[in-house]
């Protein structure tokens, strides 16, 4: 499968809850997958991004420095929350929502319940980083994006990235 | 289309933004970069817009327009801006208020080619104050972490400093 365009705002299927899969979708999930994989830092990945209004993503946290026990490639359909602990708030940048990063408070450790590609119910449970992918990747599910999330802009760090002069 | 970088600083109060910006709606304008914060009580505006208007006319029509504000306004016309690296880290340095700590950090900074893309000073406290700064900073190829905060370490005396790199992951 080839990779797909990843969508940035304002596009609408950024923020429009995003209809139930009811079992895996492989062509979906190769999507997912190789578009993540072609996109320079990319760790995670859900369905709206790619411009799919369905209830999927893919995260691979492997290698992360922030991730001390990563779970590998994970593909989830119809993904649920279940269970949260604790709170913290750190830094996520987002392909949708290029040239920003905010920080967001997420839970520390989460729960989170959905379908693999075989459609096998499958559990994960999450802490640090990797659930701040997890949490992110659930909020595209749900049509809310960082800038939805953000708590105080003077009191975290809030930088603009790359500012570009335009052509004179 | 002509790019103008207009200020504005005035007693806070509300009302300030929505006055600016409608003058700078009815003459054209296009905000194209913005930083707008209380300073001490003051509200300071510092933008960027495009438009049309000669940089005089705006000022004119701006101070005019916020007389009962009191507003100390200025537009001139700059050009193009340089193409910026984004941040790679976020730098901390805080210490017991005294004149001069930024001063000692900026030039360690600028010593090193280190580029500066955000600075925000708070002071901290009442009794004893603690002057505090927060960076975000671009580090030329080759330098260190470590080697930026052994830099401002040996320039100013009795701060601390901590160091992080921003990552570049995206979700």
């Amino acid at each position: 499968m080839p990779e797909r365009q990843v969508v940035s705002l304002p596009e609408p299927v950024l923020k429009r809850p995003a209809d139930l899969c009811l079992g895996p979708d492989a062509a979906l999930a190769a999507d997912l997958v190789d578009t993540m994989r072609v996109s320079p830092g990319c760790v995670g990945l859900a369905a709206p991004q790619i411009g799919v209004s369905r209830r999927a993503f893919c995260l691979d946290l492997t290698g992360h420095p922030k991730v001390e026990k990563p779970h590998g490639l994970v593909v989830l359909f119809d993904p649920e929350l279940i269970a949260t602990e604790g709170s913290e708030v750190g830094r996520e940048g987002c392909m949708s929502v290029p040239d920003f990063t905010a920080n967001v408070r997420r839970a520390l450790r989460v729960v989170v319940r959905g379908l693999d590609a075989d459609g096998v119910e499958r559990f994960y449970e999450s802490e640090g980083f990797e659930a701040r992918a997890f949490q992110h990747e659930l909020d595209h599910l749900d049509g809310k994006l960082i800038l939805d999330r953000v708590a105080s802009l003077k009191a975290d760090v809030f930088p603009r990235k790359t500012y570009k002069p335009k052509p004179q | 289309m002509a790019e103008l970088a207009v200020t504005a600083v005035g007693a806070d109060r509300p009302g300030i933004i929505a006055r600016v910006t409608g003058v700078l709606l009815e003459h054209g304008g296009n905000l194209e970069d913005s930083s707008m914060t209380i300073l001490g009580g003051h509200f300071a505006i510092v933008l960027l817009v495009s438009t049309d208007s000669p940089a005089g006319a705006l000022e004119t029509a701006l101070t005019e327009a916020t007389a009962d504000l009191g507003l100390t306004v200025s537009v001139r016309e700059v050009g193009p801006g340089a193409e910026q690296g984004a941040p790679t880290h976020v730098l901390s340095v805080y210490g017991a208020d005294r004149p001069g700590i930024v001063h000692g950090v900026a030039q360690a900074l600028a010593a090193h080619q280190v580029n500066v893309t955000d600075l925000t000073t708070r002071v901290l406290g009442d009794d004893r104050p603690v002057y505090a700064m927060g960076l975000e900073v671009s580090l030329p190829p080759g330098m260190s972490a470590d080697g930026l905060e052994a830099a401002i370490r040996q320039a100013v005396e009795g701060v601390e400093v901590s160091v992080r790199a921003l990552d570049d992951t995206v979700l």
